[in-house]
């Protein structure tokens, strides 16, 4: 029979305590350093996916918020930067869903008031391709944003959004094509 | 294909100097403070309340290790029936077993696989935890109940009756009623129940009657002779046992105080000692004659 001295448990407890403290103080300092080198890309992808600047850092903080509740497993900046990223897609598409079902039970303004979004939008039409990225279904557009503009890979984008790679690459192709078709029938 | 890659370029261009005109405001790692010092608030309740409940529960375990490893031996050396018993200690270990991930965002991923509770399992632990705790103290409560209401039941039985009567709690007064003895000229001469601690055994007391012999000193307050005697035996006597007495002092003798009338004629002494401890010889109601001085 094995028996623990006293000692050795309140060791135990102590070192529990100091991880916990270790932890969160180093929650903190990731948070800082990821802030200062991705928070503006991430809001950009962000901005891409919701349509909206605003809404954008919101989902961004959101994600950072919820990055520094979850430091105890990750512990690792790319893991974290990869959990931002995620959760950053997820977030968004939650942002798009509510607003979905905000759109179907508003009444729709008359045609000569611009919306909330107008201005935002209009900071993202600039180009007809971002136009035309506008068209897109969701998953298309994610796909072909975390490829051209988070240039990640099929693997990385597979796992942020949670499909697989066969998946990513036809949402891509699907999109690719729609976006040309839509480009070539405007110019 | 050559198209393709051009479109590509396209996009990537594009989507590169739209991302420009995108600029966050400066305050973001302040409200992201602001954020995680507001959802710490709230929750610190809570928290500190799982804090705690971790920090003691590995205490606990540590310190429970000994009693884990008997009763795992004394399992093992039950047979047959230890099997599903050990099946059951293993399947709730597993259920607190750190498998589980919380995903991202709270969505779907394939990245982290989920645990055995699915997404349950981050309230369903420490409420399992908890409802364990509660269930192992109900249990040992209710057992030291049983096991206490036996223990008072042996000790009576061991005792005797008259040792549940009221007004006597301690050791002393027991083990001084086993000597102490009626009076002289009180007569028992029926038995009722008493108040009782365990009811499930009865306090059984004399009741005794005095037959009219008055003795000199209630003939000094009744010169009739004819009084009703009722001895009210007072504490002090029961608690002044000393192991070299075996009689009682006097002061714990009931004392008769007749109330005496000079209009009830041939009345009865009723002796009801409340605080009366009687020896086993006693239950037999003991008929003695009123009157007599008592032994010294």
């Amino acid at each position: 029979m094995v028996t623990r001295p006293i000692d050795v448990t309140e060791a135990l407890v102590a070192d529990t305590a100091m991880t916990r403290a270790a932890v969160e103080w180093d929650a903190d300092r990731a948070v800082t350093a990821i802030y200062s080198e991705h928070y503006r890309s991430l809001v950009r992808l962000a901005a891409f996916l919701v349509r909206d600047n605003a809404t954008a850092e919101e989902v961004v903080q959101d994600s950072f918020v919820a990055m520094h509740g979850a430091w105890r497993r990750l512990r690792d900046t790319d893991k974290a930067l990869s959990y931002l990223r995620q959760s950053v897609v997820n977030r968004s598409r939650s942002v798009l869903r509510h607003r979905m079902v905000v759109d179907k039970n508003t009444p729709k303004p008359p045609p000569d008031m611009p919306s909330a979004e107008h201005g935002a939008i209009i900071q993202l039409e600039r180009s007809a391709v971002v136009s035309a990225l506008r068209g897109l279904p969701e998953r298309q557009r994610e796909a072909l944003v975390l490829r051209y503009y988070g240039d990640l890979s099929e693997a990385q984008i597979a796992s942020v959004m949670g499909i697989s790679r066969g998946a990513v690459k036809s949402h891509t192709a699907r999109a690719m094509a729609a976006l040309r078709a839509v480009l070539e029938r405007d110019s | 294909m050559t198209q393709d890659r051009d479109y590509e370029d396209i996009l990537r261009r594009a989507l590169a100097s739209a991302a420009e005109s995108i600029e966050p405001t400066g305050d973001g790692l302040r409200r992201i403070r602001h954020r995680l010092d507001s959802r710490r608030s709230p929750r610190s309740a809570l928290s500190g309340f799982a804090e705690w409940l971790e920090l003691h529960g590995t205490r606990f375990l540590v310190r429970l290790e000994p009693v884990t490893e008997a009763g795992r031996t004394a399992l093992r050396r039950t047979g047959p029936l230890s099997a599903p018993l050990l099946a059951l200690a293993g399947f709730l270990a597993s259920l607190f077993s750190p498998r589980g991930r919380r995903r991202a965002g709270g969505h779907r991923g394939p990245a982290s696989p989920p645990g055995r509770l699915g997404a349950a399992g981050a309230w369903l632990k420490p409420v399992l935890a908890v409802s364990t705790a509660v269930a192992i103290v109900v249990v040992g409560v209710v057992i030291l109940n049983h096991e206490n209401g036996t223990l008072i039941g042996v000790v009576n039985s061991n005792v005797g009756p008259a040792s549940s009567g009221a007004g006597h709690g301690n050791g002393g007064t027991t083990a001084n009623s086993k000597r102490w003895k009626l009076p002289i000229g009180v007569k028992a001469t029926q038995v009722v129940t008493g108040p009782s601690r365990n009811p499930r055994v009865k306090s059984v007391l004399p009741v005794v009657a005095c037959t009219p012999t008055p003795s000199p000193m209630a003939s000094a307050t009744a010169p009739s002779g004819t009084g009703t005697a009722t001895p009210t035996p007072s504490a002090s006597g029961t608690a002044t046992d000393t192991p070299g007495s075996p009689q009682p002092t006097d002061s714990s003798l009931p004392t008769s105080t007749p109330t005496a009338s000079p209009a009830t004629g041939g009345g009865t002494a009723t002796a009801t000692p409340a605080a009366m401890v009687l020896p086993d010889s006693a239950r037999t109601p003991a008929v003695v004659e009123c009157g007599a001085s008592p032994k010294p």
